[in-house]
């Protein structure tokens, strides 16, 4: 009976199995390189989350089902995001440590915090009531604020820290403030509960204050404008890794959290459906034109992130209003997003020295330098700025399709015209790896082969990734299992 | 489903792309047999597809495959009578093109060869894909590795050029996006096949006010590539700064899919559309005409003379189009033929003078016509075709235009032919200052262009001749389907 229920948990249970032996690992052997052996259990879990969402044996399998007592609901949408986490996870813990990176002594807390932070987006993406949202929003925010200090000798990984704890602090404060609204007025902290009441209550202003506050608190996460101010000098102040982590998997759990949310709701109010229009265009707009002046790679990412954030609210809109279209659109620039933003990343970890800062200009001769390096910034440059046959394309043709079947003909304007001016910044990064004579001459860099095999695979997946016909149709099918 | 030909034709250069990365980097001299031998598999298939279509037109050599269920995508190639010639024209162009940078191109050879054989790819997928979607990729693929074609082996200039060409041209496919999408949410989501939505169009016709919106969309959006007034000024920034082979593709080629996409998408599509704006087509291509020929009057070098004459040249095709009858149309689609082998010419020899004398200035140059007698004489070639001399191709196109011109608006047809005056002036002038007159000394040490060079010009010659004497040969193969198109468009 007791194995029977756990079944439908082995992902989540797994990872925090993971979690806590790497805090016994912490205590009992610290200070030493845990890469390997992190790697393989990582793989364990991708394995895991994958028979979870694809096995016919699973005892749980893809059966959905609503556990704990209503406050968590497994079905294919959560599995399959899941693992993709799981997947993201993996991703980042092929960015090797370096001395500078991360302190040779956090090795394994390093690894603890990876996996809790892991486990609480997990969570999120099953979350069916309110406090247990709120419980395993702040399981991941306090994973993060450690994670981005664990640099702990620069005053920059420090300051960033700091900032994100202030931020993060205050924007839970403002999501918990909204969920004891929603409760007050309807008398539950289950969200179906919660949304089944928003025909009646929808012009009440203070359930559209509670909804509006519950969504300020996910834009937060999201860094979507106006709640993206942390995200540039986090990611520029903390290590590669933790900044790639928050760059990609986070987001991926975010927009997850945002679509379950968006499934519940029967109707939107329009001032929700304004205020995503708006933060939507904002967010796209600000991030593409402040990335344009930005010098540091990093920098110049985290907002580029912003604007494609921009473009998962789009869908997110478009799901609220569209159903399963919108949904399938949003999950497949999702998955999408991970990759590619993933593959920028790992060419700025594996080319930049970290004392130097990230600046662009230290791409310069890349093409000499290492060649498949050079072909994966390019290409991942290419995919983030949606250029066919990139995936990235796909992902961004499909999203505005049914935008602009929603009606939101405006906003699929403006989102093509952002992503023209996107192009700018990501060419410009092309330019300075394939054309630009390096200040100095440089060594060469020779990756592993783990990373080479990992560079090909990503290039692979990027280019080909939107030709595979059946893709799609997997996605449409979580969409299809959130109702 | 079948691959067949055109599947091949895109293929080769892919394959070709493929050998190219793993060959090792020095091996400079197999990197141009390989690309040699992609170009030249390319030119045997459009050759054979030239000779075995059907002139009873149609769309022929169709293969059609499902790809993406989800969203209708397929996998439709075809080549129509309006496509035919001008895949010929591609493989001519690149082969051409790699001849003529045989040795011009001395480093990084490999990645250079790399980026024109995929330009090239995407350019053949381009003139034969019938799917929307694959037809906007391949437009993207043909259009990207210009950026770094100039960017790293041009002149002048030419990270402001590259840059200022990429954005210019992807701003141009934002538009053709957003209309596209209209297009396809329009009729219902379920394809993007081009025939299907035609026949969808057909059985649940847009409101007028949609026709009069999507139409411009397509048409500037293609327009922004055919070098359409106001959005030129990419073009000759762009022609200038590019290397010789990568200005010969562009002109004499990519160009082409501006005016082919407004073709085979904007007006397939919506022929409506262009009887609607017909009127403002006629006019911005006019200015095209006119404006292009006064600009290109006043360049003193080389390239920005050609790159203007080419804006003039490309609004001679627009102002075909605009002109709604057959001898318009046919005269648009075989300008857009001729003008790609004449300025294809044209840029491979200013590449040579360049190459060996490093500067273009037109009036730096006199009596160089002693030294290089073949790469002046084939210039001039180039120029006579140009100004439309009868016996070359240039004139039968532009006799053709010019004579639905004055059946469509006689006046505007008069004004128009000032450009054609001024092009006879710029090009003579300029060969009189550059090659004739007293010898420069300085220039005593100029050679003449290489066999392999020569071989090129013979090619592009040949074929300038040919279609000149003998124009039936592409007539007859555009006849039918640029009536069928014409009959949409004029249908009531």
């Amino acid at each position: 009976m007791m194995l029977d229920k756990l079944s439908a948990v082995i992902p989540e249970a797994y990872t925090l199995g993971l979690a806590l032996f790497w805090l016994v690992v912490s205590v009992v052997r610290p200070g030493r390189d845990y890469t390997r052996l992190s790697i393989l259990l990582g793989a364990v879990g991708v394995v895991l989350a994958f028979q979870s969402t694809f096995g016919e044996s699973a005892l749980g399998g893809v059966a959905t089902q609503v556990r704990f007592y209503g406050a968590y609901r497994i079905d294919l949408y959560s599995q399959g995001f899941k693992l993709l986490l799981a997947l993201g996870y993996l991703l980042i813990l092929n960015l090797p440590k370096s001395g500078q990176s991360l302190l040779k002594t956090s090795q394994a807390e390093y690894h603890f915090l990876l996996a809790t932070a892991l486990f609480g987006m997990m969570l999120l993406t099953s979350v069916y009531d309110m406090l247990l949202l709120y419980l395993a929003m702040e399981t991941t925010s306090y994973s993060f604020y450690v994670l981005c200090v664990l640099r702990r000798r620069l005053t920059e990984s420090t300051e960033a820290g700091l900032k994100y704890v202030l931020f993060g602090a205050a924007s839970s404060a403002v999501m918990l403030f909204g969920i004891g609204y929603l409760y007050g007025l309807t008398g539950t902290t289950s969200l179906p509960g919660v949304f089944s009441r928003s025909v009646e209550l929808g012009t009440s202003p203070g359930f559209l204050f509670g909804v509006f506050l519950l969504f300020a608190g996910l834009l937060f996460k999201l860094s979507a404008f106006p709640f993206h101010f942390w995200a540039p000098d986090v990611y520029e102040g903390t290590s590669n890794q933790v900044a790639a982590y928050l760059g990609t998997v986070a987001k991926v759990a975010a927009t997850a959290l945002a679509l379950r949310i968006a499934s519940m709701m029967p109707n939107a109010p329009l001032l929700l459906n304004a205020f995503l229009w708006v933060s939507a265009i904002a967010s796209m707009t600000y991030g593409n034109f402040v990335a344009i002046r930005q010098t540091d790679m990093k920098r110049m990412l985290a907002y580029s992130g912003i604007g494609h954030i921009g473009y998962i609210l789009v869908g997110v809109l478009a799901a609220i209003n569209m159903g399963e279209p919108g949904y399938t659109a949003t999950i497949y620039y999702a998955g999408m997003y991970l990759i590619m933003n993933f593959a920028a990343f790992l060419v700025v970890h594996a080319c930049l020295d970290e004392t130097g800062g990230a600046q662009i200009r230290n791409f310069n001769n890349l093409h000499r330098r290492s060649p498949l390096l050079c072909a994966t910034l390019v290409i991942s440059m290419f995919t983030l700025g949606g250029i066919p046959p990139m995936a990235g394309f796909f992902g961004k043709l499909y999203l505005f399709m049914t935008a602009y079947q929603g009606g939101f003909v405006w906003l699929v304007v403006l989102g093509l015209l952002n992503s023209f001016v996107s192009l700018y910044y990501y060419l410009r990064v092309c330019k300075a790896a394939f054309l630009d004579p390096g200040d100095s001459p440089q060594p060469e860099i020779v990756p592993c082969l783990r990373r080479s095999a990992l560079c090909v695979a990503l290039i692979g997946y990027m280019v080909l990734f939107g030709f595979f016909s059946n893709a799609v149709d997997k996605y449409a099918n979580l969409a299809r299992s959130l109702f | 489903m079948d691959v067949g030909v055109l599947t091949a034709m895109w293929v080769a250069p892919m394959i070709g792309v493929l050998i190219l990365i793993f060959l090792p980097r020095g091996a400079d001299l197999a990197v141009r047999l390989v690309s040699l031998a992609a170009a030249s598999v390319t030119l045997v298939l459009s050759f054979y597809v030239y000779i075995k279509f059907d002139p009873r037109g149609g769309f022929q050599f169709v293969e059609d495959m499902m790809w993406i269920d989800y969203f209708g995508v397929r996998y439709h190639h075809g080549a129509d009578g309006l496509s035919v010639p001008l895949l010929m024209l591609t493989s001519i162009v690149i082969f051409c093109g790699i001849l003529s940078s045989w040795d011009g191109i001395k480093q990084r050879v490999k990645e250079f060869h790399i980026l024109m054989l995929l330009l090239v790819a995407g350019v053949f997928g381009v003139f034969m894909s019938l799917d929307a979607v694959f037809f906007f990729i391949f437009y993207e693929i043909a259009v990207l590795p210009m950026y770094l074609l100039i960017i790293v082996w041009g002149s002048t200039r030419k990270e402001y050029s590259g840059m200022k060409l990429t954005l210019y041209l992807l701003f141009g496919s934002v538009f053709v996006l957003i209309g596209l999408i209209a297009l396809y949410v329009h009729t219902g989501m379920k394809t993007t096949d081009l025939l299907l939505m035609k026949e969808l169009l057909i059985a649940n016709p847009p409101s007028d006010l949609f026709v009069h919106t999507v139409f411009p969309l397509l048409f500037v959006g293609f327009g922004m590539l055919a070098a359409l007034w106001p959005f030129h000024t990419w073009s000759p920034d762009g022609h200038v700064a590019a290397p010789t082979a990568a200005s010969m593709l562009h002109a004499g080629v990519l160009m082409k899919l501006g005016a082919f996409g407004i073709l085979r998408v904007g007006v397939f599509l919506l022929p409506e559309g262009l009887r609607y704006w017909a009127d403002v087509i006629v006019a911005l291509s006019l200015v095209n005409i006119v404006y292009g020929a006064f600009v290109a009057m006043h360049q003193t070098d080389f390239k920005f003379m050609i790159g203007y004459s080419s804006v003039s040249h490309m609004g001679v095709v627009m102002f075909g189009i605009g002109m709604l009858n057959y001898e318009g149309f046919v005269g648009a689609a075989f300008q857009m033929f001729a003008h790609g082998v004449m300025t294809a010419l044209f840029f491979a020899c200013v590449g040579a003078i360049y190459d060996r004398a490093h500067t273009r200035r037109i009036d730096a140059f006199g009596g160089i016509y002693e030294r290089m007698p073949v790469v002046c004489g084939v210039f001039l070639c180039g120029g006579l075709a140009g100004l439309g001399l009868p016996g070359f191709s240039g004139f039968v196109a532009e006799f053709l235009v010019f004579w639905g011109a004055f059946k469509a608006h006689p006046i505007v047809a008069a004004v128009a032919l000032v450009g054609l005056v001024l092009t006879a002036f710029y090009v003579l002038r300029a060969f009189q200052r550059a090659f004739y007159g007293t010898p420069n000394p300085k220039w005593s040490h100029l050679t003449d262009s290489s066999a392999i060079q020569n071989v090129a010009y013979a090619i592009l010659v040949g074929t300038m001749l040919l279609y000149g004497i003998y124009p039936r040969l592409f007539l007859d193969v555009a006849e039918t389907d640029l009536r069928r198109l014409l009959a949409m468009v004029t249908a009531a």
